[in-house]
């Protein structure tokens, strides 16, 4: 299952800590990172899409655990779990929201953003 | 290992009159007649080439410790085959492409996925051939050392939605190179033609490393928005086939090395909005046709090398708001059909070397606002059709040259915002007079009445009379010398 994600500015630190906690290493940590996207109210948004397993859907949604790798504690446990509250995820295609972290299936990465309400910020106008 | 005579490799190998693609000595390829891009890479040449259709290159994590087996794997790891160990990956899980088969391919959501090679010391000066799902074709390249996106402009611009190859040499191709590596990726799955696509918008967007761009086809395109916006490196453009495009909002903006322009069919396009906005190398503009185009704004803003302009048709044009703002180096302009424009704010700003200016049709002109702006070596101007008008704030500010300026000019205008309208111009008391006494004659008395005007004469007892009653239907009035 391909799954879109909109992390809304505000929580993009807690996303990306969120993001090493699902993932595998430190460079997880530059998942949620270019703010491209935005919503007509003009809040911006940095996204990142992904196929993911069930597996990972279940783990997204239960209670946290620092990952194996993590010896140095890099990841900020609480950070991450603030991310997991906010976080909505959805089957089919639900209007991002500047507070919350906003995962939508769909197999077409683009139309998934479209539907969620977003639209690319333009490039250096 | 290579077939030799003395020093001579082979090239090609027959058994009778029939030629062998290859010899082996046991599972040794001892010959091969059959192109491959390492050839290209012969003597220790640097480059990279990235081949999906072979497995044993991709691994799912950049570490390249577990390889990709099956589709909808990640790639994390792309192995070079050029020889060079300029591997591509990428450490972030979610920014990873997919893996696919039927082609074998690295798919790319442009969203954030993306691969990256570390272009060593000196970097790359030579061609790169891309292979995609929706074309294939041929570049010139120049890559700085440093990282180097090979799939996804920042993860969101790419021209295809797939990698089925890509192979960048440091040193130019030979044409047939080129076509020999094109046509192995085609073999492997590349569309070879971008003849299919209809929507190019935002393919090469920031692709600033291309300093050539070939001859591909277009045919089929209708939306070009932002297909080259900043090509940085392009200084000149093929004559593609763009027959079919209506929308070329924003599609070489910035292509600021562009020295010409070619004659590119345009004439299905609507939308030029920003086309051509800062190619400030451009010296002249081919008659291209726009008897299409309805948006003209900011078009060829700050195209600041051109000294003249087509007579190109826009008389479908509604909106030229900044269409030529700082074309500092146009000396004249066309008597182009505008008479379906609605605004020309700013559109001649900053045409500091305009000497005249012709007598254009604006009369469904509604905003002029800034319009000849610091259009400073005009010294006169002609009896253009304002009747629409209701917006002249700062039109014609800072034309420090004017000196004439026609009457009746304003008698049938429908609103009176000249704020700061002759401030710093040099008309004479004739024209000065002529301005306010054709204000008067508009009758204006509602809505904003505001009126400015400094530098040049004072106006004379026939146009302070005008002040007098432009002040009793509630207008503000500023003029040289005070009254």
């Amino acid at each position: 299952m391909r799954l879109t994600i909109a992390c809304p500015d505000a929580l993009r630190a807690d996303g990306n800590h969120f993001a090493m906690v699902l993932g595998y290493g430190p460079a997880d940590a530059e998942t949620y990172v270019a703010l491209n996207w935005q919503d007509a109210d003009g809040n911006l948004y940095a996204c990142a899409s992904l196929i993911v397993s069930d597996t990972f859907v279940s783990k997204a949604q239960s209670t946290l655990s620092r990952p194996a790798w993590d010896v140095d504690n890099i990841i900020d446990m609480d950070a991450a779990r603030r991310a997991q509250a906010a976080l909505v995820f959805s089957l089919t295609p639900v209007a991002a929201m500047p507070d919350k972290l906003t995962a939508c299936a769909g197999d077409d990465a683009l139309a998934t953003l479209a539907a969620m309400g977003l639209s690319q910020v333009e490039v250096d106008i | 290992m290579a077939l030799k005579i003395g020093a001579t490799a082979i090239n090609k190998l027959y058994l009778g009159s029939t030629a062998i693609n290859k010899a082996y000595l046991g599972a040794d390829v001892l010959f091969s007649g059959v192109f491959s891009p390492a050839s290209l890479f012969a003597g220790g040449t640097d480059g990279v080439w990235y081949d999906p259709s072979d497995l044993s290159t991709l691994f799912q994590d950049s570490a390249g410790t577990t390889p990709v087996t099956a589709a909808s794997d990640p790639i994390g790891y792309a192995g070079d085959k050029s020889g060079n160990d300029n591997h591509a990956i990428q450490a972030t899980a979610a920014a990873r492409p997919t893996y696919q088969t039927g082609p074998a391919r690295a798919t790319l959501d442009k969203v954030d996925d993306r691969l990256s090679v570390t272009v060593p010391t000196g970097g790359f000066t030579g061609t790169m051939v891309l292979a995609t799902d929706q074309g294939t074709a041929s570049y010139g390249v120049t890559i700085p050392a440093g990282a180097y996106d090979i799939g996804g402009r920042s993860g969101l611009y790419f021209p295809g939605n797939a990698i089925v190859g890509q192979l960048i040499r440091d040193g130019a191709l030979s044409a047939g190179e080129a076509a020999a590596t094109e046509a192995y990726f085609v073999a492997n799955g590349a569309t070879a033609s971008y003849g299919a696509v209809t929507n190019f918008s935002q393919f090469w967007l920031n692709w600033s490393e291309i300093t050539s761009f070939p001859l591909i086809d277009t045919s089929s395109g209708t939306n070009f928005a932002q297909a080259w916006q900043n090509c940085t490196s392009l200084t000149s453009f093929p004559l593609i086939d763009t027959s079919s495009g209506t929308t070329f909002g924003y599609a070489w903006r910035n292509c600021n090395s562009l020295t010409s322009f070619p004659l590119i069919d345009t004439s299905s396009g609507t939308s030029f909005s920003v086309a051509w906005y800062n190619c400030t190398s451009l010296t002249s503009f081919p008659l291209i046709d726009t008897s299409s185009g309805t948006s003209f704004d900011r078009a060829w803003y700050n195209c600041n090398s051109l000294t003249s302009f087509p007579l190109i048709d826009t008389s479908s044009g509604t909106s030229f708001d900044r269409a030529w703002f700082n074309c500092t180096s146009l000396t004249s302009f066309p008597l182009i059909d505008t008479s379906s424009g609605t605004s020309f704010d700013r559109a001649w700003s900053n045409c500091s070397s305009l000497t005249s200016f012709p007598l254009i049709d604006t009369s469904a002109g509604t905003g002029f606002g800034y319009a000849w702006y610091n259009c400073n070596s005009l010294t006169s101007f002609p009896l253009i059709d304002t009747s629409s008008g209701t917006d002249f704030s700062r039109a014609w500010q800072n034309c420090t040259s004017l000196t004439s300026f026609p009457a009746n000019a304003f008698d049938n205008i429908s609103g009176g915002d000249f704020t700061d309208a002759f401030t710093s111009t040099a008309l004479t008391e004739t024209s000065i007079d002529n301005v306010l006494v054709s204000l008067v004659a508009s009758g204006i008395a509602a809505g904003t009445r505001v009126f400015g005007q400094s530098g040049g004469s004072a106006p004379s007892s026939t146009g302070e009379a005008a002040i007098t009653t432009l002040r009793s239907r509630g207008w503000t009035v500023t003029v040289t010398g005070g009254y």
